[in-house]
């Protein structure tokens, strides 16, 4: 009975699978955004893996919430037009409100892939500190 | 598919005419399953899509791995067996706004024509596209159908009742001037 009940547990999580819980998770890779977007400016796309947990730290360029998500936008050099876009996640929003732009700002999340910038999921506040 | 993003990526990085170009950076891209087993969506909100307004031409990019599911099994099934993102990790379109007059205000529904490719496949697709332009900016929203048999895409005849045959695709794109 045991063993049937042990063998059920782990066929649930076999085919249930529970989300990565980014609060919690060790960043794989530390980064700040300028440094991500210049390895992708000369064409180093392999630099980092998708699906890695990352540490980014960056300057806030912009912070929305369109199609009613909360998204920070990182800015990705003086002259760069690309930026890391972070999709946050919905816990995150209360504290956000704290920051604006041109804050410094350090997030953790999944990276994607790059397109015309760097695309992060998940993204949680892993620690701040605000412009003076 | 692989041979579409050089390409793509000269058209974003073309010097010239760049004040006649806009970009969304957040476009939005869900698609939609319903069977009577069980009812599938999926969005991902950040979704290239770049128009030159000069010949009206549009490119479309997105990451095949940044849709989100409601469930983890589902995302797991959908990148891992259906569009194995690891080895075609975007999908594309290029592709030209038929009739298209961006100087009009207010709505106008255009065509789309265009490739798409995904999955190593590409398709011509003709999208009716609702285009709306307030105070400079425009936004392109619509919904269109997608056969998973012309993607190449092998669903397991043990899952086959979950996954429809039809896929309802929505797309919107919020455009801003593109300053490179």
């Amino acid at each position: 009975m045991l063993a049937l009940v042990i063998s059920l547990f782990l066929l649930w999580g076999i085919y249930y699978p529970k989300p990565i819980d980014i609060m919690e998770a060790k960043p794989e890779v530390y980064l700040n955004a300028e440094t991500l977007i210049s390895h992708f400016k000369n064409k180093d796309e392999n630099f980092l893996e998708a699906e890695k947990i990352v540490s980014i730290e960056g300057t806030i360029k912009e912070i929305n919430s369109l199609n009613n998500r909360m998204t920070i936008l990182l800015e990705g050099g003086v002259d760069e037009s690309a930026c890391v876009i972070c999709d946050m996640q919905t816990d995150q929003t209360k504290g956000l409100k704290k920051f604006k732009p041109k804050d410094t700002i350090r997030l953790k999340g999944v990276f994607k892939g790059f397109l015309k910038d760097a695309i992060f999921l998940n993204c949680v506040i892993s620690q701040r500190k605000i412009n003076e | 598919m692989n041979k579409l993003i050089p390409i793509f990526f000269l058209f974003l990085l073309s010097g010239q005419q760049q004040q006649e170009k806009i970009i969304a950076r957040q476009g939005r891209v869900a698609f939609f399953s319903y069977t009577s087993v069980e009812n599938i969506k999926a969005e991902n909100n950040q979704v290239l899509s770049i128009i030159d307004l000069s010949n009206d031409e549009i490119a479309v990019s997105m990451l095949m791995n940044a849709f989100v599911f409601e469930k983890a099994l589902m995302r797991e099934h959908f990148n891992e067996s259906y569009v194995e993102s690891d080895i075609y990790p975007k999908a594309t379109f290029e592709g030209k706004i038929i009739d298209f007059d961006p100087a009009q205000d207010g709505e106008q529904t255009r065509m789309v024509k265009g490739t798409f490719s995904m999955h190593g496949v590409s398709k011509e697709l003709e999208i009716k596209t609702k285009i709306e332009k307030v105070q400079g900016k425009y936004i392109l929203s619509g919904t269109f159908e997608a056969f998973v048999k012309d993607y190449d895409i092998k669903v397991p005849p043990l899952l086959a009742g979950n996954i429809a045959k039809t896929i309802s695709v929505d797309f919107r794109f919020e455009y801003q001037p593109y300053e490179s």
